[in-house]
């Protein structure tokens, strides 16, 4: 569709239909349809936050479905469009060796300078965004976090406190205390993702791998899970993931044999 | 006519596409609830009913699985079943013959007895709280699987292993084997619910991972149903 005089097929060569200046209409209303829903239900789709980092993943959803919603649109609009309009119909005589090719294509330069364009610039802008945001989370880390020391194996995440002396299969984490992982794996590839917490890192096997420091900010149960299948029982390799009060933190430590006089500093809890 | 009849195809077309959409998603649904999709299964396994659950842990499948047309007669196995059905809040007594050496467990957590009553177990009649990881033959762990309409339930036993030259001292169906060692312990179930238990000493083949630093033998028995990994149905 080169031109927006093209012939409606069966229509006769005199009557001029402006099919791209539909297309781009059809596609402008929908896109403004399919963003507004993105926005209005991305806070329903996306995950809990429980802290920056995780909001920060959760507007990175949105922003990116956002922009991603118009370009697949376009593609999908036109193909939707050629099917239904420019579909081939069979011929008057029945014969369908009568049918004839359509106008073959012509490249546009200025179209194909705009398309390069504009997903050039959607690609720039997004690399920038999480860059931006890698930048956000990596700089001036808070001091003193908890370090967690985390071990994926078929099928089982187990957590370490060094600090604490604690060892658990449940990732218990105080309120507003800056938290730092350390992630690594007794066998395969694993990936450790925290919901709530906006952590995701690969856990290699044979080295220690250490997260951006987070600060859980909102108390709850929230779960892990592995993102790297891993075999028989990948599905079941998650973990429950409390966020609790100070107190109820140094608690636990005690109910697990740890030192709670090592919990330090709250900032706030 | 023929606009009409072009335009029916047209639409049984998209019925047909939308029907096999369809039955694909239903099929899928199927399949992704369908447990017994999770490894071989051999004919061998059983269910233990009651409040007292009896098993052994064997270093071959000679005894459990057979030699004649077992799949893999050299695999170490559970037996006489792996899966076990016990009744909802109850204190389950779980005894376990451990028949195989020690092979070090990569993780010290589960070096430690944990989530049974009292934190604590039986090894030939004398109280065990922990063990040295080198000292672990098997683990009997149970987790729960992700499903929130199940209660939290998580138990890990390290099961000693017999000494490396220890002679055979018992026969078991015509087969040799060290004096056993003989490790009891206790838990309380919850509510009804499907839970899956497996051993994390690594006793398998290196088929999961093979390569790794020479340390991953998660492959094999380990990660076939039937073996080394199980079902716990608590009704």
């Amino acid at each position: 569709v080169t031109s927006s005089g093209a012939s409606e097929p069966g229509t006769g060569a005199g009557v001029e239909v402006p099919h791209v200046r539909r297309v781009l209409r059809l596609w402008g209303a929908l896109s403004v349809i399919c963003v507004v829903l993105v926005l209005l239900l991305g806070s329903i789709v996306n995950p809990t936050s429980a802290d920056s980092a995780a909001g920060f993943a959760n507007l990175t959803n949105v922003l990116f479905t956002a922009m991603a919603v118009p370009v697949g649109l376009f593609v999908w609009v036109f193909v939707g469009y050629s099917v239904v309009v420019f579909r081939a119909r069979r011929p008057a005589s029945g014969n369908v060796e009568d049918l004839e090719d359509g106008p073959p294509l012509q490249a546009q330069p200025g179209q194909q300078v705009a398309w390069l364009a504009v997903t050039g610039a959607l690609a720039i802008f997004l690399v920038g965004w999480g860059m931006f945001g890698f930048y956000k989370q990596t700089t001036d880390p808070p001091a003193k976090p908890l370090v967690v020391e985390v071990t994926g194996q078929q099928w089982m995440w187990t957590y370490s406190y060094p600090a604490l002396g604690v060892q658990s299969n449940v990732l218990e984490l105080p309120l507003n205390r800056p938290v730092q992982f350390r992630v690594t794996s007794d066998d395969v590839l694993h990936g450790f993702d925290v919901d709530g917490l906006g952590v995701l890192m690969d856990a290699n096997p044979g080295w220690w791998a250490t997260a951006p420091t987070v600060t859980p900010n909102k108390l709850g149960t929230y779960s892990t899970r592995c993102d790297e299948l891993c075999g028989l029982y990948h599905t079941y390799m998650w973990s429950q993931v409390r966020v609790v009060s100070s107190s109820d933190f140094s608690a636990w430590v005690t109910a697990n044999g740890g030192n709670p006089s090592a919990v330090g500093s709250t900032r706030g809890a | 006519v023929e606009s009409s009849e072009g335009a029916s195809r047209h639409v049984l077309g998209i019925a047909i596409a939308l029907f096999v959409t369809a039955a694909l998603f239903v099929l899928l649904v199927v399949l992704v609830r369908a447990d017994s999709g999770l490894g071989y299964q051999p004919a061998a396994v059983r269910t233990t009913t009651g409040a007292r659950v009896t098993l052994s842990v064997f270093p071959d499948s000679m005894v459990c699985h057979g030699s004649g047309g077992a799949p893999h007669p050299e695999w170490v196995t559970y037996c006489p079943t792996t899966s076990i059905k016990v009744p909802a809040n109850t204190v389950v007594t779980v005894t376990v013959l451990q028949y195989d050496s020690a092979t070090a467990l990569h993780n010290p957590f589960f070096d430690k007895v944990r989530g049974t009553v009292g934190d604590t177990m039986t090894v030939n009649g004398k109280p065990m709280q922990q063990m040295s990881a080198d000292a672990a033959g098997h683990t009997f762990t149970i987790q729960t699987p992700p499903n929130a309409n199940e209660p939290q339930l998580f138990v890990n036993v390290p099961l000693l292993g017999t000494a490396e030259s220890a002679p055979n001292a018992v026969t078991v169906n015509g087969n040799q084997y060290p004096k056993p060692n003989v490790i009891v312990f206790q838990f309380k179930t919850g509510a009804p619910g499907i839970y899956v238990w497996h051993c994390y000493v690594p006793c398998g083949t290196g088929l999961a991972g093979d390569g790794i630093g020479g340390q991953n033998n998660f492959g094999g028995p380990m990660a076939t149903t039937g073996f080394m990994s199980g079902t716990l149905t608590v009704t």
